[in-house]
């Protein structure tokens, strides 16, 4: 028999932990805005996001794109083990307890509410090897330069990280639609590096992202 | 749906004019319910444990059996009471809707929840019809009813 008096008495009822209205706080008269745990948060202005491309181009060039890529992968270290650690306080158990849905459920949520859009998990071809990642309404991308090419770097580089960090598996990155050409959605494909060759050459040859995926299982 | 509290409502800028009459009014009604809002909120509060034991005690064996499901379904019917009476409380009825709709869909497809939430729910939604005056569950109705929704917006069928 179930007791309900027995399920309160543990911790507090543990639900939505990154619900935009309750995760982010602010102690406005001192210049701070703040996440629930006390960590300090930055509204990003769009123009200082297109300054960095520009500055960027302007002194690397081409390499902007990997640098950019790296900031990315360091970005996606730190922020995975924020995020779990959050997750794990909040739940008072560790996040390995969660089940993917649940943990993808607080992905998605943390990424709404800090405004990078919104991600979703496709696990069409887990089974192959592959994870693919949608985002919609990227910050990042939006004030990208519009190259002929996708553009999402920094999402690249996060997501790479963020999930061989998840996998324990060293994960490559590859991103296969873009919204900067026109594409509904950023896809992004995760798997094995010399697994996603065929991916990097569907890129240059200007594939779908669905050719891209059909000739990856092939 | 712009069912904010009234507070925030208004929209607070002094420097435009004085609130209009239409505004004022609806700050009235707020305040003159306020007294009922907290009674109901405090009587809530009182049975919460005793009142959803009694619903759980009621299910049928084979819900009761499964008791990874029942749990957390229990879990989620307190937190849209919890909602529900916040929601009441500070004329927001759509607190829980916003705080749980990005995580409760997942929840109930992931612990499969869905039996267990409908039955709790709907004898949840009777029971306090029973209990609450006329004008009390009036209150608390379209916030309990806002964040139940949830339940039924998930992707299984």
């Amino acid at each position: 028999m179930v007791l309900v008096a027995d399920l309160l008495t543990d911790a507090n009822l543990t639900a939505n932990y990154f619900a935009n209205d309750v995760y982010i706080h602010g102690t406005l008269e001192l210049g701070l805005l703040e996440n629930r745990r006390g960590d300090r948060l930055l509204a990003l202005p769009n123009t200082l996001i297109r300054a960095i491309y520009a500055g960027l181009d302007h002194e690397t060039g081409q390499a902007s794109m990997l640098v950019l890529y790296n900031c990315g992968r360091w970005w996606g270290k730190n922020f995975y083990i924020r995020f779990c650690e959050e997750l794990s306080d909040y739940h008072n158990r560790p996040v390995t307890s969660l089940s993917m849905a649940e943990f993808m459920q607080a992905l998605q949520q943390c990424w709404l509410t800090h405004g990078w859009g919104q991600i979703s998990l496709d696990s069409t071809y887990r089974a192959q090897g592959f994870l693919v990642l949608k985002i919609r309404a990227s910050a990042f991308i939006e004030d990208a330069p519009k190259l002929d090419r996708p553009v999402g770097f920094l999402e690249t580089g996060v997501l790479q990280s963020f999930f061989s960090q998840l996998s324990g598996q060293t994960l490559h990155c590859v991103q296969t639609d873009c919204e900067s050409l026109g594409a509904e959605e950023n896809c992004f494909v995760l798997g094995l590096k010399e697994r996603l060759v065929v991916a990097e050459a569907g890129v240059e040859q200007r594939l779908s992202h669905a050719e891209i995926m059909a000739a990856l299982v092939e | 749906m712009t069912s904010q509290h009234i507070l925030q409502q208004l929209e607070r800028q002094p420097d435009r004019n004085y609130l209009t009459a239409q505004e004022l009014g609806a700050l009235n009604q707020y305040v003159g319910s306020l007294g009922e809002r907290v009674r109901t909120y405090r009587q809530l509060r009182e049975w919460e444990v005793n009142l959803i034991q009694g619903l759980v005690d009621q299910l049928p064996v084979e819900v009761q059996k499964d008791t990874r499901a029942l749990e957390q379904s229990i879990k989620q019917t307190i937190l849209i009471l919890r909602y529900a009476a916040l929601g009441m409380l500070v004329d927001d009825a759509n607190l829980g809707h916003r705080r749980l709709e990005g995580w409760l869909p997942t929840m109930v497809t992931v612990y499969q929840t869905h039996t267990a939430d409908v039955l709790l729910n709907r004898a949840l939604n009777q029971q306090l019809s029973r209990l609450l005056s006329l004008s009390q569950f009036a209150l608390l109705k379209p916030a309990l009813e806002s964040a139940q929704q949830l339940l039924h917006n998930t992707s299984q069928d």
